[in-house]
């Protein structure tokens, strides 16, 4: 269309908003990474590298990035299986199809720190629901939080009973969007199912997987709330994540020099691992398919 | 045979369904019997149904009203904390983010080596920065402006939040509309403000539909920003449920707020599920 | 009363050359068409003259004034689209209204026009239906009445019959025409349909890649196409276009010879429309020997596809009653006149 001089009056307002609430900030944090702020020395001075040479020392705080990734990765693994799954169960005409999927879609839309606070109650070792359905098939007093490996597995547990939904939901959408031809053709061509799924239903949402993974990804990276609310990422730092870590560092102990360089170290692995992910499955998956036709 | 077959597998896919179903709403079943017990229903291990294992109270309901003074929890003020804020921060980011989208999908713009899909790419991905990074930012730049624990400065660093998602959504559904439209009208005799809100605007129900549910969702539910930037004067939801979480208050209460505070985010996701299910958000995805 | 002129155009979507060396002028009321192959630049150049786009350089006047940087809404066009681009949301009545109300128009005289153009396009009944409750057809007739309503001093059409059944296309096509007999106004409009072309235009403008092949009366085109697209892009079933060599006075068609008045010598690409062919018996002196191969009735005549010399395909058109069989051998003569001679190389017309 004509390019007019109209087109900044569209897009600036909200540029002009995001470029002061975000850009800004940013840019303050990066230099308050260069200061030593912190409860005893406020204000900001300068101190060098000084920060970033003792952040790559920093046990914790790369222990948290591999919490994180791991979390992450079963988190997000499951959300897709599952929710791919249930997109595909719902595809179809089901009869209470419409009631299934307004229930499917709750947990995503409920507060999520609120329902960490239920789940919590849940996995109370004596008091909650969990143990004691578990002590009706034999399996006694699970230490849910009190022990790391059952800690890491009630928060994934709890990320993906809220997340699922999402995936259930892009994927859903993505499912009703294909083409019927190829199917037609496929059966004619008398594939089975599996067949069927393997050859022609996820090599068409190649694209979608990768939307809908990297938006799960992003927002999964950002896990704290649940953290925050049913173990405080205990028990120790078994379920210390780097949000989680920034947030006590610069709020709780005031670090606030250090803790800002910390931030900019993870943004950037952050973004760099995200672009990455991002240009590899697409070529893994859309390559792939392309190369199949 | 054939006929067994697919009894069995469907079946199979109703069971699965039913379980999952199960696994959904068991905490909201959970919290929904906790919050009529009173101590005997707790302590002594979990209990389940009313009536048969333990006698409902209103207790847990009641604090919702009760002031904190006298034990209760007092839910109307972070209620209306949370609605304000949220209500004000989705309109504003809405209108801004709609324009913005719509700037994007019809003009193109160039800054250096920078067009527009950048741009839009540098709008989505702001989503990426955890809150915890801009915490000490915010709280310094709300301390000197004098908007720390305010409504306003909580509103205004919602609607940075919200950009993101208004215009992820509403990008895509401009872009679906055919620029016939526009053309028509800047025939007809409009200028492209006039096009837009009076004939693509008028067009936009579901995709505003769909954003502006989104940004419900996300501002009455956020909860790391209202916790660090606001504390007396302003108390927002989440975070008042979760300090009650810490200060043994009992059960029941606990059970009863926080079903109180996703009981509108229950009836925004059945408004949700009925324009997802109308349009198609498949587009949205593709990138 | 407009007059439109356009000099020199250019235009360029990045790299790519959409329109070249454009030079037009269109004359007042005068009913001209944009005709060409997808990609020929056609629909660029009437939104260019509509102000949707900006030519890359050269001018386009109205009237004597320059164009440039003039918003449509300034340049008194109305446009009717190919998806009729009609308000979904408006009833058919404000979608008529629309553009006067947006001009500040009095109800009164807003509410008499549209009435006006309803009964004329015989949309009356329709007024307050919405767009999505109506056919094709009629929708695009509420979108030329959209069109009528700003009582524009220039028509632009963009292909608007294209996405409407053929039955549908023939009667809209005739309203068009009707339309522009009564009210004489400047129209330009774009299709890739020969057939509407030829109908419909006082002038047509043939465009190949950005480029005009030639401008001229509909008759003009048919029966002196200026070069070998235009011969055969204009008139259906298309005309025959062979490989010949032509040396004093005579032309070599494969093995045979025919007698001419051309005087150029040379190789050439011979064109002849199926219907120039005339039947002979056989052994009559000036005729082209062909045999038959293939067999298309077409109702009010056959269309034969015979070979010359085994190699050589030609279309024939025979009205239905000469019976021919597949096989056959034919003495074909051609029409005096009807003879049309392109160098292979430039495809210019020679003769």
């Amino acid at each position: 269309m004509i390019d007019s001089r109209y087109k900044h009056i569209f897009l600036f307002p909200a540029l002009l908003v995001l470029v002061a609430i975000i850009i800004f900030p940013l840019i303050y944090t990066v230099r308050l990474s260069f200061s030593g702020w912190d409860i005893n020395r406020p204000g900001l001075d300068s101190v060098g590298w000084r920060n970033y040479a003792r952040a790559f020392v920093d046990g914790g705080f790369w222990n948290s990035m591999g919490t994180l990734y791991q979390m992450v990765f079963f988190c997000v693994l499951f959300e897709y299986t599952l929710g791919f799954g249930l997109a595909l169960l719902l595809w179809k005409q089901v009869k209470a199809g419409r009631f299934f999927r307004l229930l499917f879609i709750i947990p995503m839309c409920v507060t999520p720190v609120v329902m960490a606070v239920v789940w919590k109650t849940i996995f109370h070792e004596t008091l909650g629901p969990l143990n004691d359905i578990l002590s009706w098939f034999g399996i006694s007093g699970v230490p849910w939080l009190s022990e790391a490996t059952p800690a890491f597995i009630s928060i994934i547990l709890v990320d993906v009973w809220q997340w699922t939904s999402l995936m259930f939901i892009l994927l859903l959408a993505g499912l009703m969007s294909l083409p019927k031809e190829p199917y037609e053709a496929a059966q004619i061509d008398g594939a089975g199912p599996i067949r069927t799924f393997v050859h022609v239903t996820f090599p068409l949402m190649a694209p979608i997987t990768i939307g809908a993974l990297v938006i799960r990804l992003i927002e999964s990276s950002k896990l704290m709330e649940t953290i925050y609310a049913m173990t405080s990422a205990g028990p120790g730092s078994a379920t210390e994540t780097t949000s989680y870590l920034l947030y006590i560092r610069s709020l709780r102990e005031f670090q606030i020099g250090y803790t800002a360089s910390l931030s900019i170290i993870y943004l950037v692995i952050m973004i760099i691992a995200l672009a990455l992910f991002a240009k590899l499955l697409s070529r893994a998956l859309i390559g792939r398919s392309e190369a199949r036709t | 045979m054939r006929g067994a077959r697919v009894n069995l597998y469907s079946g199979l896919k109703y069971g699965a369904l039913i379980i999952w179903a199960v696994f959904v709403v068991a905490p909201f079943l959970w919290a929904l019997s906790t919050s009529f017990k009173s101590d005997n229903g707790v302590t002594g291990g979990a209990t389940y149904i009313p009536f048969l294992e333990y006698e409902p109270t209103l207790d847990g309901w009641a604090a919702l009203f009760r002031d904190t003074s006298s034990g209760g929890i007092s839910m109307q003020g972070p209620y209306l904390a949370s609605l304000i804020v949220s209500l004000v921060s989705s309109g504003i980011a809405l209108a801004l983010g709609t324009l913005a989208a719509y700037g994007l999908s019809r003009f193109t713009f160039r800054a250096g080596p920078l067009s527009n899909s950048d741009i839009t790419f540098f709008f989505i991905s702001q989503r990426i920065m955890p809150p915890a990074i801009l915490a000490i930012p915010y709280f310094l730049l709300l301390q000197f402006t004098g908007l720390l624990d305010t409504h306003i400065g909580l509103i205004l660093v919602y609607v940075a939040m919200l950009l993101p998602i208004v215009v992820w959504v509403m990008v895509d559904f401009f872009n679906t509309v055919p620029t016939e439209l526009d053309e028509a009208a800047m025939i007809d005799g409009c200028n492209p403000i006039q096009a837009f809100y009076r004939i693509i605007l008028p067009n936009c129900g579901p995709g505003l539909v769909v954003a502006g549910l989104l940004c419900i969702i996300f501002s009455w539910s956020e909860f790391f920003f209202a916790l660090t930037l606001s504390f007396a004067k302003v108390q927002m939801l989440p975070p008042t449920i979760v300090i009650l979480n810490s200060n043994k208050v009992p059960w029941w209460s606990l059970s009863a707020s926080a079903l109180a505070s996703v009981v509108p985010l229950v009836i925004v996701a059945f408004f949700l599920e009925r324009y997802l299910s109308r349009g198609n958000l498949a587009g949205t995805i593709r990138e | 009363m407009a007059e439109v002129k356009i000099e020199g155009v250019q235009k360029k979507f990045g790299s790519v050359l959409a329109l070249d060396a454009i030079n037009l002028t269109i004359h007042n009321n005068e009913f001209v068409v944009l005709v060409g192959p997808s990609g020929s630049g056609k629909s660029t150049l009437l939104r260019i003259i509509a102000g949707l786009e900006r030519e890359t350089s050269g001018t386009v006047t109205i009237n004597g004034e320059s164009m440039a940087g003039v918003a449509p809404k300034h340049r008194d066009v109305a446009m009717v689209f190919q998806s009729h681009a009609l308000y979904p949301h408006m009833n058919v009545y404000d979608n008529l209204a629309f553009n006067q109300r947006i001009r500040g128009v009095a109800r009164k005289q807003v509410d008499d026009k549209v009435r006006e153009v309803a009964e004329r396009l015989e949309i009356t009944d329709l007024l307050k239906r919405r767009p999505r409750q109506m056919s094709g057809g009629q929708r695009q007739r509420v979108a030329i009445g959209r069109a009528l309503v700003r009582d524009p001093q220039i028509f632009l059409f963009d292909e608007p019959l294209s996405n409407l059944d053929a039955e549908l296309r023939v009667r809209l096509r005739t309203e068009i025409k009707r339309l522009h007999r009564e009210l004489q106004r400047t129209s330009i409009y774009v299709t890739h349909d020969q057939v509407e072309a030829m109908t419909l235009a006082d002038r047509v403008v043939v465009l190949r890649d950005g480029r005009i092949e030639q401008i001229g009366e509909p008759d003009t085109l048919y029966q002196r196409p200026a070069n070998i697209f235009v011969a055969g892009f204009i008139g259906s079933p298309a005309m025959n276009l062979i490989a010949a060599k032509a040396s004093k006075k005579f032309l070599h068609i494969g093995s045979q010879t025919l007698a001419t008045e051309f005087e150029g010598s040379g190789a050439v690409t011979l064109g002849i429309r199926p219907e120039d062919f005339l039947l002979e018996g056989p052994d009559t002196p000036g005729t082209i020997g062909a045999q038959v191969t293939l067999i298309e009735p077409m109702g009010a005549d056959t269309l034969i596809f015979c070979l010359i010399d085994g190699r050589l395909e030609v279309s024939v058109r025979l009205p239905r009653h000469i019976r021919i069989a597949d096989g056959d051998n034919l003495r074909l003569k051609l029409r005096r006149d009807s003879l049309h001679l392109f160098d292979p190389e430039s495809g210019q017309r020679l003769n």
